[in-house]
């Protein structure tokens, strides 16, 4: 039961790391899909990674916000979607950025302060 | 994964109550997304035969890919994260705002209707306005119980909810419009100038009468009418995938 109440805690506390991880990356330049998905792995030092298929409901999600837009571009004869960040996304971006940064210290300050505690 | 195994997931995503648009666009980006996987394999050395062996089984088996999208898109919507709770109150919410919206209509249009009746010449005689006030309540009741479906059947399909939420709030939006019980009186005008004088009332509950209404009934199978129109293609695919 504890486990459970831990899991679901984790999961609503990571609940809005993806859209940050797409929104930074896709600030940066458009990319599609997998490249997100490797970006992602990548960039987080191989510390996060999705499974394979989910990124696509948080891309269009997004895009149904109005926070990134996408469009279909050839590549090596077949067409791949690309997604880009729009000025709503931008403005999502340095919210949840924000957000993330005041959570980080909190967490970061709970911890030093069990440390010191501890000593 | 071949093309009987994108077609099963296609099936599976239907049944559980994604649009047919939207099933398209996740098989065509998931199919992309292993040829990336693919060439990416190919590119680090591996050959073809072995490289889509590995992305295959990188990609997961048909069920596992088709609950990690469904959990992607529950994840990122209120709705999606409570589905039980917000199935059962988002149509009590309705019907609140429906009547609000229809005592509102009411005001700002009733008035100038009957105003505009009286200066053609015509439903000036009080019989006649009382009749046409009735007829459109009785149709107000039906209209406003489809609008409340309509919208919430719609948000439902647009967020991706599995089709079994999008069942229950059309149950309990059927079970609402059967237990409700609208009234509307139409009295001779008690102020100088108006034409009419009336009171709406709406009252929940459950009587042995309800049964043998046809408004009660019809009421209720509006809300389950439109879940079946919404969701026929996804109850074929379920029907399908039950079949193998």
């Amino acid at each position: 039961m504890k486990k459970e109440a831990a899991k679901k805690a984790s999961q609503n506390f990571l609940n809005g790391v993806p859209i940050l991880l797409v929104l930074k990356l896709l600030s940066e330049k458009e990319m599609y899909g997998y490249e997100i998905v490797r970006a992602i792995h990548e960039k987080t030092g191989r510390s996060l990674s999705f499974p394979e298929g989910s990124i696509y409901p948080t891309l269009h999600v997004l895009e149904e916000d109005g926070h990134v837009k996408s469009r279909e571009k050839a590549h090596n004869g077949r067409t791949r979607l690309y997604y880009a960040i729009t000025p709503s996304g931008t403005k999502k971006l340095e919210q949840l950025t924000g957000e993330w940064r005041k959570v980080f210290q909190g967490v970061h300050l709970a911890l030093d302060a069990g440390k010191a505690g501890l000593s | 994964m071949t093309g009987r195994e994108w077609k099963r997931l296609g099936v599976i995503l239907a049944a559980r109550g994604m649009s047919a648009g939207r099933v398209g666009r996740v098989l065509g980006e998931l199919d992309d997304h292993a040829r990336d996987i693919r060439e990416e394999l190919e590119a680090r050395g591996l050959g073809p035969a072995e490289a889509g062996v590995m992305a295959l089984r990188r990609m997961g088996d048909t069920e596992t890919l088709a609950d990690n999208i469904f959990r992607g898109y529950a994840r990122r919507t209120l709705w999606g994260r409570h589905p039980v709770f917000l199935s059962i109150v988002l149509p009590f919410l309705s019907v609140a705002l429906v009547t609000v919206a229809a005592v509102m209509v009411g005001n700002l249009f009733f008035g100038p209707l009957l105003k505009a009746l009286e200066v053609l010449g015509l439903g000036t005689g009080f019989p006649v306005v009382r009749a046409l006030c009735m007829g459109l309540f009785t149709l107000g009741r039906y209209v406003s119980t489809a609008i409340a479906a309509w919208f919430l059947l719609r948000a439902a399909k647009k967020r991706v909810l599995e089709m079994k939420w999008a069942f229950l709030t059309a149950g309990v939006t059927a079970l609402l419009g059967f237990l409700l019980f609208p009234y509307l009186r139409v009295f001779p005008p008690e102020v100088a100038g108006k034409i009419v004088s009336g009171s709406f009332a709406v009252g929940l509950g459950l009587s042995a009468a309800f049964f043998q209404s046809a408004d009660h009934w019809t009421r209720f199978l509006i809300p389950l009418v439109l879940f079946a129109a919404f969701y026929s293609g996804n109850l074929k695919a379920s029907w399908r995938k039950r079949a193998g």
